[in-house]
């Protein structure tokens, strides 16, 4: 994945939120996307225009004792997010 | 050919009129929506016409002047007919949530079990009414908006082919009473279980997803609303007719209702798993079977 990269959030979608976790639904596709903490985070950083390296770094410096895993897991949130005809997030072309 | 009755049926403010015509076919009709009858009233969707013609009948189902089926199998057609009435029960339906799935009652009020078609729904619908739970349906219901009220779509329990040995082990089952085909058989929901109650309308107490899975032990486990609410969300079946796809509602639903999913491969050991997490539900003379 480049880390340069930057995605916005897809308006299409809605959000509702749940006490830890979060449910983004698109009503136009039909199709509901159910997000952890971690990538609630992700897509919320997202929204204010950082980069996926950005993203990281921000993660590893707010929670050092999990520096280890949260490049993997950050990478996992953006690509559980991207890729589709009508994903929740959509990529930046500069 | 002459019209034997008419049939006017459906549920939650929807319904059909079905013509019958000949010998056979208001047994029939009457086989699948004995309780589903509704009010002369209604304004049916759409009408149906059942004809049975000759001694061993050639048999038909039409709407209007389209034929839906012609031949000779009374499950083909009853399938057929089963579907459109569910689909005109639902489609224009926005009083309620339509929700594809299997529902059983007891006293603390309804469990709801979605899941796709092929999802082992109706064989375990089966399984817990035969060991006392009340049968509400196996395809469909309308929870309502404000009362959370769980209307069903009472039918007979509908069993594929694979499923039917081990649904006739556990269920007492009278080969002249089921309506047959090649691809399985209908059971007459009311000798499937001894608590039947008729119209029952209970309030949504629990929804479990069931997940049969070769070889897997039996075990229930508690979801989070959030992920109940992505999942109920696969089986909602009529979300284009309410408001903002009714996804605020049904997440509202899944905050104030206990999620769970059961996770199973047979029904060895499911008995002391029900127990656990719904101890009012089976009853103790059935454990001894």
């Amino acid at each position: 994945m480049d880390k340069t990269q930057k995605f916005s959030p897809n308006p299409d979608f809605t959000v509702e939120k749940f006490d830890n976790e979060i449910l983004l639904y698109a009503v136009s596709g039909g199709n509901g996307v159910y997000l952890n903490e971690t990538a609630w985070l992700v897509w919320e950083m997202c929204g204010k225009g950082h980069s996926v390296a950005e993203i990281i770094t921000i993660l590893e410096e707010a929670y050092p004792e999990h520096k280890d895993s949260i490049d993997a897991d950050v990478t996992a949130a953006i690509e559980s997010m991207t890729g589709k005809e009508n994903s929740p997030l959509l990529p930046i072309h500069a | 050919m002459h019209k034997i009755c008419s049939r006017n049926v459906g549920f939650h403010g929807q319904s059909v009129t079905i013509n019958c015509y000949g010998a056979g076919s208001v047994d029939l009709v009457d086989f699948l929506f004995s309780d589903l009858l509704v009010e002369e009233e209604s304004v049916p969707h759409a009408v149906y016409d059942v004809l049975f013609a000759g001694s061993h009948p050639m048999i038909s189902l039409w709407r209007d002047d389209r034929s839906l089926y012609f031949g000779e199998s009374r499950y083909d057609l009853a399938f057929i007919l089963l579907n459109e009435v569910t689909f005109q029960c639902i489609t224009d339906n926005s009083a309620g949530h339509a929700i594809h799935a299997a529902a059983v009652g007891y006293w603390e009020g309804a469990i709801l079990m979605p899941g796709e078609s092929g999802a082992g729904k109706s064989t375990l619908v089966s399984w817990l009414v035969a060991n006392g739970a009340n049968y509400l349906t196996d395809e469909l219901v309308i929870l309502a908006e404000e009362t959370s009220l769980l209307h069903s779509f009472t039918r007979p329990i509908s069993i594929k082919r694979g499923s039917a040995a081990v649904v006739s082990s556990f269920i007492p089952v009278n080969e002249a009473d089921l309506l047959t085909g090649l691809n399985g058989f209908m059971l007459p929901h009311r000798q499937a279980g001894s608590n039947f109650i008729p119209a029952a309308t209970p309030p949504l107490s629990h929804i479990l997803f069931p997940r049969h899975i070769p070889n897997a032990p039996p075990s229930i486990t508690r979801l989070s609303s959030g992920l109940g609410c992505s999942k109920l969300l696969e089986c909602y079946v009529n979300a284009r007719n309410i408001k903002g796809h009714g996804i605020s509602q049904i997440a509202n639903i899944t905050r104030k209702t206990p999620v769970f999913e059961l996770t199973y491969s047979s029904f060895d050991g499911l008995r002391e798993i029900f127990a656990e997490t719904f101890p009012a539900l089976l009853t103790e003379e059935k454990s001894k079977n």
